[in-house]
């Protein structure tokens, strides 16, 4: 029986999610991604990319980091959007807004899908409008949320589209119903045999399972817009 | 009906031959189609570089043409950028891509003056909402430039790793598959 809970104790630590991926890219977890807390949690504004995810199909993201290095502001954004796969495959209707605070650098990334609505001079016009003034004078927040908020209100008028069915039953579990069946099997298997003790393990392969959001698998061409503050 | 040992062993080696040929001519068969989608995933990605390169030589006289009241741009400067648009578009036509390379190479460095010229000097720059969209949709096409090269250099090292090795080198070579030219440029912003 130790032998086996030695097994099940490794089994959690293969499914712990590491905090980046293979090239040190931030997985995104939801619609709001803040390593530095200026956002205070973001929680409307991930409000708001979930209201027009749920109404568009269009996956908005928002990632703040200290810094971007050892990249520079363009690459970071492309590959961050490119290995989460923002935006459902073949739409590519992505976007995700990268801060990096120490740098006052900020960027963009469109996936193609948006980028007929979207073009950089659209892009770049708003974020000098609504997002930099905030952001010079400290208060993240509110360019952010305002920035989002009318990009986000662009997509819900001009762009034709609406979410993929969800595959998942449970939501934040990301199995199909026949893999929630096995794997349901499989955790009263061991829960018989174990006399209740994977139980004790279950929190972990819950909580930390997994690689980030189940993000639709878009791509970004490389368009988008960036720039500086302060 | 009654097999010799000598008839048996006749039918064995001929099955064995069949299944041979036939395995043969089915790895022959997807070798070949897997070169096709190489090449076509070449020719897909080569496609996206051209319309970057010529949206950039659209918005560069643009942007001349935008900034010449505060600018003054070197006699024949645009002309040079025209004449660059005539050599990359007579590349295009006859589909001579190391000719759309060259063109585009000279292109991106004349370009790169120009836009640190607007850049530096330009007194209304931060003011000038309609040039600093300009200057966004030139930023963007760079980017995106940058992007359609790598993936098509990436394409590119797919296809011509698989045509030279063996023993796919006999369906390459008997199959008009040539290698393709990767697309370097001494000026080129680092691929992510």
């Amino acid at each position: 029986m130790r032998y086996l809970t030695a097994v099940l104790l490794a089994l959690a630590l293969v499914f712990s999610a590491p905090t980046c991926t293979g090239e040190d890219y931030p997985i995104l977890y939801d619609y709001v991604t803040d390593e530095t807390g200026v956002l205070y949690g973001g929680y409307d504004i991930n409000e708001l990319c979930m209201y027009v995810y749920d109404n568009s199909g269009a996956e908005m993201a928002v990632l703040v980091v200290n810094t971007t290095q050892p990249y520079d502001i363009f690459t970071f954004a492309y590959e961050t959007f490119q290995q989460n796969g923002l935006g459902q495959e073949g739409e590519d209707n992505g976007l995700l807004l990268v801060l990096s605070t120490d740098e006052n650098l900020w960027r963009v990334e469109v996936g193609y899908g948006l980028h007929g609505i979207l073009p950089d001079s659209r892009v770049g016009t708003l974020a000098r409008e609504l997002l930099v003034p905030q952001i010079e004078v400290g208060d993240y927040y509110t360019g952010v949320y305002d920035f989002i908020n009318n990009l986000g209100g662009i997509i819900l008028d001009e762009y034709d589209g609406e979410p993929p069915e969800d595959p998942y039953p449970i939501g934040f579990i990301p199995l199909t119903f026949w893999q929630l069946v096995i794997v349901a099997g499989i955790v009263i298997f061991l829960s018989v045999i174990t006399k209740g003790r994977i139980l004790f393990f279950l929190p972990y392969l819950i909580g930390k399972g997994g690689g980030g959001k189940n993000w639709g698998g878009g791509k970004s061409g490389g368009g988008g817009v960036g720039g500086r503050w302060k | 009906m009654e097999f010799t040992k000598g008839k048996l062993l006749a039918i064995i080696v001929v099955v064995i031959i069949l299944i041979s040929v036939l395995g043969f001519g089915i790895w022959w068969m997807l070798t070949y189609n897997k070169m096709v989608d190489e090449n076509e995933a070449i020719t897909s990605n080569w496609a996206e570089v051209t319309n970057q390169y010529q949206r950039k030589f659209d918005l560069i006289p643009q942007l001349m043409n935008l900034t010449d009241t505060y600018m003054s741009w070197e006699a024949g400067t645009l002309e040079n950028i025209t004449a660059m648009r005539t050599e990359w578009a007579e590349a295009l036509a006859n589909d001579d891509m190391n000719g759309m390379m060259n063109a585009s190479n000279q292109f991106d460095v004349a370009s790169d003056i120009i836009i640190n010229a607007v850049q530096e000097n330009y007194p209304n720059l931060d003011s000038d909402t309609i040039l600093l969209g300009l200057m966004d949709n030139i930023a963007g096409t760079e980017n995106t430039i940058t992007v359609a090269r790598m993936n098509y250099n990436e394409a590119v090292q797919v296809y011509n790793a698989h045509i030279k090795k063996f023993p796919a080198v006999w369906v390459a070579n008997s199959g008009d598959f040539e290698e393709m030219p990767y697309y370097e440029s001494p000026n080129a912003p680092a691929a992510p």
